[in-house]
């Protein structure tokens, strides 16, 4: 069975959250990180991830939750974000970032895009196949300074993997609410 | 402009040319009727009746791309944040046509099986400007969309079809979107000019009358349904208009049963 | 500013200012413009030094636009894009200015860098403020100068770095304009902030004039500085009337700057 409309605006909301924590967290590490290049990446990715945040609030609003309306995902998903947002190292930030989180979240969103009714619910589909080709634009660049700046390389090849298996370990991050507490 | 004979179009009755443009274009598979009367009227126990509504219904959503089509095509000056609506209305009205004809077809239908009515087209694009057009589409038809949806969706849950549910559900959100842009334009256009109340009134008139010249009694009669007050207090009518809506299908009803 | 923890603050002469942001080992980092190298003249060492500091200035905007995002989660949703907007526009002239500066023939580090403007930012605890300083004062600074210095580039024969600073000035009008646009919204709603922006304003002068050169000091490079009326830049009025300015208010950022006596009813240059 496909989603319900609320089901929809759940999930979008959810994501909206989590896009916002991102773009909290790069901005957080611009002026604590010392690489120049590593401070431009991130501002950069910050707009993406705004404009990313932006287009899931004004769909969840169409969907007939409030305007740029966030839901906080599942308390243990929470949790590994937040402790990721303490990550210190300019490597570990970007490995974690773009070969854990982002790719995590892609991975969400290719299973609600399977999920959910592809004509019905096409104006989400469009706004997640949209972020899913940004995120691979911005792994690409964080992959391309990887090559410029060879310190930025991670000599701790174990953090990645056991990051990743904190990431994937709530398999439905989404937390149902009541019909009114969405509306 | 489309040319109106074109397609096939009933000939029974004429409708007034001062009420009613020209039809938009239809391939040679649709017959085109111009009253309610004409079309095929399957009673409520019938098993056609949702095939041929899903077949009306797909029809009237092509009309919906038309009509906003029609105004970005018409209104080049609008402010573009409104052009902007109107077009996403244009892509929404288009999928809103894939989601009846996927449903009608998987359902045993074939396109061309059921004669159409143009009229929301033919009434709406014969205004000569956004404001009246948008009056009229968004905060009259679409907004008595919501409600109608509202009543589907019931109708459809009691009967298990939770494909159908799933349809109107998402149809009734999207509606919802239309009809509030709609209203914050036509709030703010009269906040600037408030003699355009009168243009708005003057559209309301003429699509009222145009609408009852097709329709007839006999099908506006038939109407179960009341109103959706939050869909329509989401879509940015105000407390009192949607009480005001609710009176109206109230005494609509009561005279339907009194009959 | 209330609420800073001592780890986040930095002692100046006197001043409690808000401890520099991270930055490379190869840059040594000042803590005023006086303490900057500042070549005379357009020769090559002066047009190094001049991209390697505006460099590191968009840097610190950078870092001033994201921190306003950590801090101030609460502010408006469509104040916060504006910011993140401005961290993507920052980041492209850091990376412009760099790419200019690698092409003439310098280098990251090559010059000592001062984040004054972070310093004193970040210092207020209201977005307010902090939009006053930092957009509406530090960058609208940034349109005078803009204004005039493509021209100065281009007598220099640098068409290239004069392209790349026209196309930063198109970016910071946007930044001041939003920045003008939102102080109104949130004085309108919270008077109490009208104070809180004087207040920065005072912080601001009293940091300057505590931070300013002794008399008779000379530079790093061994020169006398410029008397500060000789520093003043010529009112940039298009451009901060398209960034959202008042004419009372550039007509009275003109009585400040002290064109009083060339001004006319009209404030259009």
């Amino acid at each position: 069975m496909s989603l319900s409309v609320q089901e929809r605006a759940e999930y979008v909301a959810t994501f909206r959250f989590i896009q916002v924590f991102l773009m909290e967290t790069l901005a957080r590490w611009v002026p604590p990180t010392p690489e120049m290049e590593v401070k431009v990446l991130f501002g950069r990715h910050i707009w993406d991830l705004a404009q990313q945040a932006d287009a899931l609030g004004r769909r969840g609003y169409e969907l007939r939750a409030p305007l740029q309306f966030s839901l906080r995902p599942a308390e243990s998903y929470v949790e590994v974000l937040e402790e990721f947002a303490r990550t210190n190292t300019t490597p570990q930030k970007i490995h974690g970032f773009y070969d854990v989180i982002l790719p995590g979240l892609a991975a969400r969103y290719r299973n609600y895009l399977e999920r959910t009714d592809r004509l019905l619910d096409e104006p989400t589909v469009r706004v997640v196949e949209k972020i899913l080709g940004e995120f691979n634009r911005m792994i690409g660049e964080s992959e391309a300074l990887r090559k410029e700046l060879s310190q930025l390389r991670l000599t701790d090849k174990d953090w990645p993997a056991g990051l990743a298996k904190r990431e994937a370990s709530e398999a439905n991050i989404v937390v149902r609410r009541s019909s009114a507490a969405v509306a | 402009m489309p040319k109106d004979d074109e397609h096939s179009v009933s000939t029974a009755g004429n409708l007034d040319p001062a009420l009613f443009g020209p039809a938009p274009a239809r391939d040679e598979r649709f017959t085109e009727k111009r009253r309610w009367i004409e079309c095929a009227n399957f009673p409520n126990d019938h098993p056609l009746r949702i095939i041929e509504f899903f077949h009306r219904q797909m029809n009237e959503e092509l009309n919906g791309v038309e009509n906003a089509a029609q105004s970005l095509a018409d209104f080049p000056d609008t402010d573009w944040k409104v052009r902007m609506s109107i077009a996403r209305q244009c892509a929404d009205e288009a999928r809103h046509v894939e989601m009846f004809r996927r449903i009608f077809e998987s359902r045993g239908g074939k396109l061309g099986e059921y004669p159409i009515l143009n009229f929301q087209y033919r009434i709406i694009a014969n205004l000569g400007d956004l404001l009246s057009r948008l009056v009229v589409q968004n905060r009259s038809f679409e907004a008595g969309g919501i409600d109608a949806v509202s009543f589907a969706i019931d109708e459809a849950r009691k009967r298990g079809d939770q494909e159908l549910v799933d349809l109107f559900e998402m149809q009734q959100a999207d509606e919802i979107t239309h009809v509030r842009f709609a209203n914050e334009f036509i709030s703010e256009t009269i906040r600037k000019d408030p003699r355009a109340a009168l243009r708005v009134a003057k559209a309301l008139t003429l699509a009222s009358t145009a609408f009852l010249e097709v329709m007839g009694r006999e099908a506006i009669e038939k109407v179960a349904y009341l109103t959706d007050e939050k869909g329509r207090l989401e879509a940015g009518f105000g407390l009192a208009e949607v009480k005001a809506a609710t009176t109206q299908a109230i005494k609509r009803r009561a005279s339907y049963e009194s009959h | 500013m209330a609420g800073m923890k001592p780890e986040e603050t930095k002692q100046v002469k006197g001043m409690t200012l808000r401890r520099d942001p991270a930055r490379e080992a190869c840059f040594k980092v000042v803590d005023s413009d006086a303490e900057l190298e500042e070549w005379p003249g357009m020769t090559e060492i002066s047009r190094r030094q001049r991209i390697h500091r505006h460099m590191n200035n968009e840097t610190g905007a950078i870092e001033i636009a994201a921190q306003c995002l950590v801090d101030f989660p609460e502010a408006p949703w469509e104040l916060r894009m504006h910011l993140a907007r401005q961290c993507w526009d920052e980041s492209r002239h850091v990376a412009g200015l760099y790419r200019r500066l690698r092409e003439i023939g310098g280098y990251k580090g090559e010059f000592p860098i001062s984040c004054f403007e972070w310093c004193v930012t970040c210092s207020l605890d209201t977005l307010a403020a902090r939009l006053a300083l930092q957009n509406r004062t530090f960058e609208a600074g940034e349109l005078d100068l803009l204004g005039q210095l493509p021209a100065k580039w281009r007598e220099a024969g640098d068409e290239k770095t004069a392209e790349v600073l026209e196309s930063i000035l198109g970016d910071e009008i946007t930044h001041v304009r939003f920045a003008n646009q939102w102080l109104r919204v949130l004085v309108r709603e919270d008077r109490r902030l009208a104070l809180k922006i004087a207040m920065a304003v005072r912080f601001l002068s009293a940091v300057t004039a505590a931070l300013a050169p002794q008399d008779g000091q000379l530079s790093p490079v061994g020169l006398p500085y410029e008397e500060p009326q000789n520093r003043i830049t010529q009112v940039n009025v298009a451009d901060r009337k398209q960034a959202d300015f008042t004419d009372s208010e550039i007509d009275e950022y003109l009585r400040q700057s002290g064109f009083q006596p060339i001004m006319t009813g009209n404030a259009e240059g």
